[in-house]
């Protein structure tokens, strides 16, 4: 037997027999690199880059190459770190117990780990404002075991300014949010504003389903998608004027909301399929016309009197004379021009050299009115008064300010030391200035440019200024969906129109404003459609 | 027969068990709706990676019960039987966990490591139900040991008559003895040895025995290692089977531990920096 173990073939064979040896030093040499490389480096590197670097330099040969590597991505990523120094707006100052903290310096983020040997943690691509610390874990991450903190997301957005009112802050539901509730990076590389712009809802939901429930006294509606639970839009009029406070008001079914405006102003007739006329023969008006987009893609430029309305509806002071108006004023502005004008006609008998005759005639008195326009007032009998009173008299009443303005007479004498003072008076109606009709909610018009106008806006029917042509919920379902994705539509999250407890995502020149109602020049503005 | 076993134990107790397993992950993946897009962060996410964890080291504890002979938790093939099906439905299970993001991290290391893990024990069991047919079949019978035998009877008759001839031959039928089975570590893939002094004999003889008046001797010896070189050529074949066979277990094995390793420093990682 001793003699047969001896031989080289048995021994070969049974060699050969055995399993493939190793797998034990394999299995165990690859645990302890895999552990070493994603375990116990980068948690040495973040919590212990001291002793690491230390522990580095001891090693021969190493530590020549390794340390200037070291001293350069640290420096690196200190040069990329937020400068605690960089204060905060000083407008922005009423927020400040968010600020105060940073200005004052007090919090850093804790030194960034060595060589950033924990990026191989890196889960996934951060948002793309982001990436310039996608290496500098720390910066975001400073205590372990320990979600990312307000304080974390402060460092950068010192200026941020709170998402709520501090009221509201306090609300069950609110008072227990932080930034990581809504904002979760290393999701994709679009924006954290962008990403809650689409996924926000469910969060929404989680208080606005039952809001009736939880706070009783609130004029919001219960609210869980905008397909499925949505209320009617709340839109915000102006009273009748004195009363100058804004109110929302609900559309309802079969009640079209109204909104003085002090104007008149039939959409149907300027935007008549037929046509209307101007001074450049029959023209078909397009609502682009008088409604320009503002750069910001949201509102529209107000329409005013000499870009939108002058072109056709002059303010002709002498009919004889095509180049003269009066300006589109106050009353004394206007009265002071026509007395002003025929002082100087009887002064100089007869019109100024300047004077363009009238190569064409416009009717300027509203449809279905009769009374032809006299040829002039030049030739009047009785004093210069009586012709500039008669030409008022024609302009208010008749021709002009009637067409757009509720018109009255007024009793007494006009604006003291003014020259048309001693004509008759008559006063325009205030006219609404522009405001926000969704202050809850932005609609980006520039978006939906490929859409008509009057897809969504009744305009081509309406007859009356005060119509609030405001579109019902039912017209954007047509295309939009809520969250739950739906066949041809969009889907569209809370955040696609809502912000977060602001008043409105909209910049703050569109804080929402009511102007003092002055019949000046800016009579001719109209609400933003 | 064992295999049978493996795959029907217990009327597939264990493959019903997993493609439940799979079925709820699935149906749990689309009924889901993820706050963003679907990652390991959400509720399922945890859940469905809670699941593959303990999976996994449930799977590895395998390695201690097939050693643990007195144990009577269960017999080791029932334990085979569902470490295969469920060690399947972990691909599933931890895909879906991932949320199909996958990127240069730790994270996707570990899913990876857990492929390599699940496709190297696929193959074992297809060497399992493949090669031990093929090997029994292979070798006339006999075993491996009694083809040694053989070799060695066919040594000593070929070095007596070795004996009698020239030293140039008596030394070619010595190295011939001599030859190793298999070359080297790599020699054990293949069944071909290059070098081989049993060919080498064989081919030498075969050149003396065409020459004119060869005498008896020489074709006796040539008759010897040719039978010599078949046989040799029998165990390497018997022993690249083998050698393929095994493979996958020493892949197995140590990707496990490597997944052990990169698992646990994903779910410290993950809490680490939250």
């Amino acid at each position: 037997m001793q003699h047969k173990q001896d031989d080289p073939i048995t021994a070969q064979i049974k060699s050969l027999q055995r399993p493939l040896g190793g797998r034990r030093l394999l299995s165990w040499s690859l645990f302890v690199i895999a552990a070493v490389v994603c375990l116990l480096l980068p948690v040495a590197s973040s919590r212990h880059a001291e002793e690491l670097k230390g522990w580095l330099h001891k090693v021969p040969g190493l530590a020549e190459h390794v340390q200037p590597l070291m001293a350069s991505m640290e420096q690196a990523f200190l040069a990329r770190r937020p400068d605690p120094a960089v204060k905060a707006p000083a407008e922005r100052k009423s927020h400040d117990d968010i600020h105060a903290l940073l200005v004052a310096g007090a919090y850093t983020p804790p030194p960034p780990s060595l060589l950033g040997l924990d990026r191989v943690w890196n889960p996934g691509p951060l948002a793309q404002a982001h990436q310039p610390w996608a290496n500098d874990c720390k910066v975001c991450h400073s205590v372990p075991f320990k979600q990312v903190m307000d304080k974390d997301c402060r460092t950068c957005h010192a200026t941020i300014g709170d998402h709520v009112n501090a009221k509201a802050g306090e609300i069950h539901g609110l008072s227990d949010r932080s930034c990581t509730s809504c904002h979760q990076d290393h999701e994709g590389e679009f924006g954290l504003a962008t990403q809650n712009r689409h996924f926000v809802g469910r969060d929404c939901a989680e208080c606005h389903r039952d809001i009736k429930g939880a706070m009783p006294t609130t004029q919001t509606e219960n609210v869980a998608d905008f397909a499925k639970q949505h209320p009617q839009f709340r839109v915000q009029l102006a009273g009748t004027p004195p009363e100058s406070a804004l109110t929302r008001v609900r559309l309802e079914p079969g009640k079209p909301l109204e909104e003085p405006t002090g104007l008149k102003f039939p959409h149907d007739v300027h935007l008549s399929a037929k046509g209307i006329d101007s001074p450049k023969g029959t023209v078909r008006m397009e609502c682009a016309n008088c409604h320009v987009l503002q750069p910001d893609g949201l509102r529209f430029v107000p329409t005013n009197m000499k870009d939108h309305c002058q072109s056709c509806h002059a303010l002709k002071l002498e009919p004889q004379m095509s180049n003269r108006e009066v300006p589109h004023g106050s009353v004394p502005e206007v009265l002071t021009a026509l007395r002003e004008f025929y002082a100087y006609v009887a002064q100089q008998g007869g019109l100024p050299a300047s004077a363009e005759p009238l190569t064409h005639t416009i009717q300027i008195t509203r449809p279905g009115e009769p009374g032809a326009v006299p040829r002039s007032f030049i030739d009047l009998p009785g004093g210069v008064r009586e012709r500039a009173a008669a030409a008022a008299a024609e302009l208010f009443e008749k021709t002009s300010c009637v067409v757009c303005h509720e018109v009255s007479r007024e009793a007494g004498a006009g604006l003291a030391g003014t020259p048309g003072s001693d004509l008759p008076q008559w006063k325009i109606a205030p006219v609404q200035s522009v405001h926000v009709w969704l202050p809850k909610s932005v609609f980006s018009h520039a978006t939906h440019a490929n859409e008509a106008c009057t897809d969504c806006h009744q305009a081509e029917h309406s007859q009356k200024a005060t119509e609030v042509l405001m579109p019902r919920i039912e017209v954007c379902r047509d295309c939009h969906a809520g969250t739950a994705p739906s066949v041809n539509k969009i889907v569209s999250d809370c955040g696609l129109c809502h912000g977060f407890h602001q008043p409105a995502r909209l910049p703050v020149t569109a804080q929402l404003t009511r102007p003092s109602l002055l019949p000046t020049d800016k009579a001719g503005e109209a609400p933003p459609r | 027969m064992l295999h049978e076993n493996l795959l029907k134990f217990a009327s597939f107790r264990y493959l019903k068990v997993a493609t439940l397993l799979v079925l709820g992950s699935i149906g749990a993946y689309l009924w889901h709706t993820p706050r963003t897009i679907p990652n390991g962060g959400t509720w399922l996410g945890y859940t469905l990676g809670t699941i593959g964890a303990v999976l996994i080291l449930w799977l590895m504890f395998f390695g201690l019960r097939k050693r643990a002979y007195r144990s009577r938790l269960g017999t080791v093939k029932g334990w085979l039987s569902a470490h295969v099906y469920l060690g399947l439905s972990l691909i599933v299970v931890a895909t879906l966990h991932t949320g199909f993001q996958f990127g240069w991290n730790i994270h996707t290391l570990a899913y990876v490591l857990m492929l390599g893990v699940i496709f190297s024990g696929m193959w074992g069991v297809y060497v399992y139900f493949r090669n031990p047919v093929l090997m029994s079949g292979m070798l006339d019978g006999k075993t491996v040991q009694q083809l040694g035998g053989s070799l060695r009877e066919i040594d000593a008759q070929s070095r007596k008559i070795a004996s009698n001839l020239n030293p140039d031959l008596q030394t070619l039928v010595q190295r011939s003895s001599e030859a190793a089975i298999v070359g080297s570590l790599f020699g054990r893939f293949r069944s071909q040895v290059i070098g081989c002094p049993t060919r080498r004999a064989v081919s030498v003889l075969e050149q003396l025995a065409k020459a004119e008046g060869a005498s008896k001797p020489i074709r006796d010896l040539l008759n010897l290692q040719f039978r010599r070189l078949s046989q040799l050529d029998e165990i390497r074949e018997f022993v690249k089977l083998k050698t393929w066979t095994d493979l996958w277990l020493l892949l197995h094995v140590p990707l496990s531990f490597a997944l052990l390793a990169t698992l646990t420093a994903h779910i410290v990682s993950v809490f680490f920096y939250w």
